[in-house]
């Protein structure tokens, strides 16, 4: 069977264009080990005839212009007498045709992915959680026809007959079934009733819990497991479903002790140790998660597992890190940055390595090169919590040493940053401590200035899509015989339009003590109000992030009147390649139009954009 | 070796170097005679299980089941589903060595049938397969190598009409060939065959069991079968090499039966499964288009085109009906040649233009019946 019209138009020019991108496809595939001698014949094949579509095309073209400018019964028949009208017939024809199908499909792909955004999934089973097909087959058993469809004259006969015995619970059970997706109200408040009756029955209580875990009302759902648990310790669908919900609604670390907790007296249950391998994963416990799944391997083999068991053996194996920065601003001042870096699992939760890195800053006249090292630390004492710290130093070569008397001399620079979130996630915190060299231009780093700062970002979830932020922070610069410090200030709003999508609104104030004549811009007070976006896609092989933020800024001059708004705008991209499991490929874009920068500008009006590439590659 | 030890052996896991069972000797004594049926001698036996459903179906039922034997790897047991032919379909087969069931009164599709079969099913593949539907010689064998990937759940093959004489079993052989040697092989590379087609494909017994067998909501079960597995994640792979060769309709009243069945189960399956779909990638996109090129490309096709031409007095414009000839022609050469067929491919070509007309009309009209009007078509009709 063939769906549509083939050959013609827009499907045509789809696997067109499908065809000539298997061969980059297929040198992707090889990168990761992937390709096989069947696959490349299959593309050679396929581009082969793409491009005998495309030469065919063309010569079609030509032959309909050649037909048209030498045939005048051609141009008779086609209704046009001017040599210049004949001519552009084939290219009408052609050029519309191309240009018409690629806009078509250019809409057709957009609006399909644009759709998926916003129309989730109604599968909720999936083929491995096997202990959810139970549920599901147990809730069909309890309310018979009610979930398999045509469902008026079941709800009319289970209304008749709540109306005769409105206190019949296995009435109202099955007609809260039936009504789960049409009146989804009314349907829990059929399932409360059921549970009021029948308040000895646990599976009331699971089979709520499940439905509430769907509308993502996991704390109502966790609280029902727990009744339930109450009157059925020992019953798996309890002790293992609450559990899962937890998971479900992100409270890893509950959750693990949910999974040890039922495990410890059922250590033969290979799909509890696989979900324990996975919160634990979730936890960047990689040993520990590749215990468990090896573990539940051993009780049932799964084909997937080899490859997961892999991917944290490697995640927590050392790895060595090149990297290769480029920045330019509007100032002309560019700047290289070389670094080679490694780290290593100290033990579950505990990642720690050095870095080591040349720089080389310089404008239109100057040149400056430095070093810096560090060593640096990931903990993660909770699965909500994380830790980074590094402590090093930048090393300034001997022209830039104020004495003035050769040699070197080391700045040191610190870094603690803490994210901390409730177990619910409904509140999160991040707090940042910096100490370091600023190096946006060879004048900043000749005068040495140093900026030790405090960040903090309170954020809280007032729904599951909404969410306020505050921003505040204090820095102090010091530096060149001068010293300044910097507060600042604000508050905006999220919307979390779907996990990997989130939309936000913010206005931030820095205020400057005084202005600074050493390198860096410190007007009176800067004000941005900004809004922007935050979309993340991963698959198995790329994982793609893209930070984009656009708004206004003014600001004042000390002694002087508040500027007019401007324009600003900044974005982010992070791509990432997975090669093979054990090696990661990044690059990273980032820039800057502002008026003040967001950290720090060295004028205003500032543009700045850089442009980064890193190798991560794990140790077997 | 008695018969029940044989089947024992069936029933194993058939991974890689187990894909075939040389048991053809015990099988032999007990039942079939290899003059008899076209059994290749010495062809091992691989555990698969080919559901046949027929209704009326005795002019071409006997082809479908000697192919099937002369396999060069021969399935294990053929179940044909006499669906209550009144034309001695049951009879002939039953003469032909394989396992006759009938339900006690028809059931109404092809998907009913199959379903009444499957649960009969003890081998770990099963094959669905036409009754109109011959098998080239290694066929099988060819396609059972898709299974060696434990994630592929479903495999199907290459399609080409057995008789190609009428204008409609023309265009339908320049259709397949356009479509199986371009559209279906970047699919299949993309890992996302449209379909895996209903008259010739290979099934996991209990993945299919688990799914619910052969889905009877739509008029195309093929299509909602592959669909379904994509949105359960499983894989589906097409092999070209395996090659089969149904009966196409080959007037227009048989063809227009079958076109209605197609574009009315195509728009149903849509309805049915678009919102998961948007969730499989590349079959979205795939669908997407399909859904554009049914609909928008139809419509300009069938009214645009002519009504400009005649207001603009552009009688160029007309050429847009085969302006895309070229392009189609390389694919379509690209299948032929090989094949050492050329000559027919050329001389069929421009039934193609016809066939794909009727084919926009159809689709038109489901579109508009399904959506538009909320008319669901159900009744099953035969029509190849």
């Amino acid at each position: 069977m063939t769906a549509g019209m083939p050959g013609a138009g827009v499907g045509g020019l789809f696997y067109l264009l499908n065809a000539l991108w298997m061969p980059i496809r297929e040198i992707w595939l090889a990168s990761q080990g992937r390709s096989s001698a069947s696959s490349r014949r299959v593309v050679r094949r396929q581009v082969s005839i793409a491009l005998g579509i495309l030469a065919s095309m063309w010569l079609a073209a030509r032959g309909l212009t050649a037909a048209f400018a030498l045939q005048p019964a051609m141009r008779s028949f086609a209704g046009f007498d001017s040599s210049v009208q004949s001519r552009e017939i084939p290219g009408l024809l052609s050029y519309a045709a191309i240009v018409g199908s690629a806009f078509s499909l250019a809409v057709i792909l957009i609006g399909v992915q644009t759709l998926r955004l916003f129309v989730p999934s109604r599968r909720v089973l999936t083929s491995s959680s096997r202990r959810h097909v139970g549920m599901f087959l147990l809730a069909i058993a309890l309310t018979g026809p009610g979930i398999a469809g045509a469902q008026a004259p079941e709800e009319a006969s289970y209304r008749a007959a709540l109306k005769e015995n409105p206190n019949d619970s296995r009435t109202s059970f099955l007609l809260a079934g039936l009504l789960e997706r049409s009146d989804p109200s009314e349907s829990e408040r059929l399932y409360r009733k059921y549970i009021t009756l029948e308040s000895g029955d646990p599976w009331g209580y699971i089979v709520l819990a499940e439905f509430l875990g769907r509308s993502a009302r996991y704390s109502d759902a966790i609280g029902l497991y727990e009744e339930a648990l109450l009157r059925a310790p020992g019953e798996r669908d309890a002790a293992y479903g609450r559990a899962r919900m937890l998971a479900r609604a992100g409270r890893t670390e509950k959750s693990i002790e949910g999974f040890e907790q039922w495990l410890r007296s059922h250590p033969a249950d290979a799909d509890a140790w696989r979900d324990l391998s996975r919160q634990l994963q979730r936890a960047g416990r990689y040993k520990s998660a590749t215990t468990a799944l090896k573990r539940a391997d051993q009780l049932v083999l799964d084909g997937e597992s080899s490859e997961r068991i892999e991917y944290l053996s490697r995640a927590s194996a050392p790895a060595i890190k090149p990297a290769f920065s480029f920045a330019r601003d509007s100032d002309g001042n560019t700047r290289t940055r070389t670094e080679l870096g490694g780290d290593f699992t100290v033990r579950d939760g505990v990642r720690t390595g050095i870095s080591f890195s040349t720089n080389r800053i310089s404008d239109l006249s100057v040149e400056h090169r430095f070093q810096d090292f560090a060593v640096h630390t990931e903990l993660r004492p909770r699965a909500t919590v994380r830790i980074n710290a590094a402590g090093g130093a930048v090393r300034l070569s001997s022209q830039l040493n104020n004495n003035g008397t050769g040699g070197s001399v080391l700045v040191p620079k610190a870094m603690v940053h803490i994210r901390a979130a409730s177990e619910s996630n409904a509140t999160r915190f991040d707090v940042r401590v910096n100490r370091t060299l600023l190096d946006a231009t060879p004048l900043l780093v000749d005068n040495r200035i140093v900026r030790t700062e405090i960040q903090t970002r309170p954020d809280f979830g007032l729904s599951r899509r909404f969410r306020l932020r505050g921003i505040g922070g204090f820095g102090r610069f010091d530096g060149a015989g001068e010293s300044n410090t910097r507060y600042t200030g604000g508050a905006g709003a999220a919307w979390t339009l779907r996990p990997s999508l989130e939309l936000s609104g913010n206005f931030t104030q820095s205020n400057y003590a005084h202005a600074s004549h050493v390198g860096y811009f410190a007007p009176e007070a800067i004000q941005t109000a900004e809004g922007s976006s935050y979309l993340e896609f991963e698959n198995e092989v790329a994982v793609v992030a893209l930070d984009l933020g656009a708004g206004a800024q003014r600001f004042k001059e000390h002694g002087s009147i508040v500027g007019p708004w401007r324009p600003a705008w900044r974005s982010y991209a992070l791509v990432s390649f997975r090669l093979r499991s054990h090696a990661d490929l990044a690059f990273e874009l980032d820039t800057y139009n502002t008026q003040a920068g967001p950290a720090i500008a060295p004028v205003s009006g500032w543009r700045y954009a850089s442009a980064s590439t890193s190798f991560r590659w794990r140790l077997p | 070796m008695c018969r029940r030890a044989a089947e024992r052996r069936l029933l194993r896991s058939p991974r890689k170097s187990e894909l075939t069972l040389n048991i053809k000797d015990e099988l032999l004594d007990d039942e079939l005679t290899t003059a008899a049926f076209g059994r290749v001698a010495d062809a091992p036996v691989v555990a698969l299980c080919v559901i046949i459903p027929a209704y009326n179906e005795a002019q071409s039922i006997a082809d479908t089941i000697r192919s099937l034997w002369a396999q060069t790897l021969v399935p294990a047991e053929i179940l044909v589903v006499d669906d209550c032919s009144t034309d001695g379909t049951g009879e002939l087969a039953g003469n032909l060595g394989v396992t006759v069931l009938r339900p006690l009164k028809n059931t109404g599709s092809k998907a009913g049938a199959q379903n009444y079969a499957l649960h009969r099913v003890r081998t770990p593949w099963v094959m669905a397969i036409d009754a109109d539907t011959v098998l080239a010689p290694d066929a099988v064998e060819k396609l059972v190598t898709a299974f060696q990937d434990d994630r592929v759940v479903a495999a199907c093959g290459f399609v080409l009409p057995r008789r190609v004489r009428t204008i409609w079993e023309r265009g339908r052989y320049i259709e397949y060939l356009f479509a199986f040697t371009f559209y279906k092989q970047v699919q299949d590379y993309f890992q996302r065959p449209l379909i895996s087609s209903g008259c010739f494909s290979v099934y996991r017994t209990d993945v299919l069991q688990a799914i619910g067998g052969w889905p009877s909501r739509t008029l195309a079960e093929d299509m909602d079968l592959t669909w379904s597995l994509y949105e359960a994640r499983h894989q589906v792979r097409f092999v070209p090499e395996a090659v089969c060769y149904p009966i196409e309709p080959h007037d227009f009243h048989y063809m227009s039966k079958q076109l209605r069945r197609w574009s009315h189960g195509f728009v149903q399956n849509l309805r049915l499964h678009w919102r998961e779909m948007l969730h499989v990638p590349f079959l979205r996109s795939a669908v997407a288009v399909a859904v554009w090129d049914a609909a928008i490309a139809s419509f300009v096709f069938l009214f645009v085109l002519p009504i400009l031409a005649i207001v603009l007095r552009a009688p160029w414009l007309l050429l847009g009906y085969a302006i895309d000839a070229p392009a189609i022609l390389v694919p379509v050469l690209a299948g032929a040649i090989p094949r050492g067929e050329t000559r027919l491919a050329l001389r069929s070509f421009p039934m193609f233009f016809i066939l794909r007309t009727l084919n926009a009309i159809f689709f038109m009209r489901a579109l508009w019946t399904e959506l538009v009007l909320g008319r669901s078509l159900r009744v099953y009709e035969k029509g190849h």
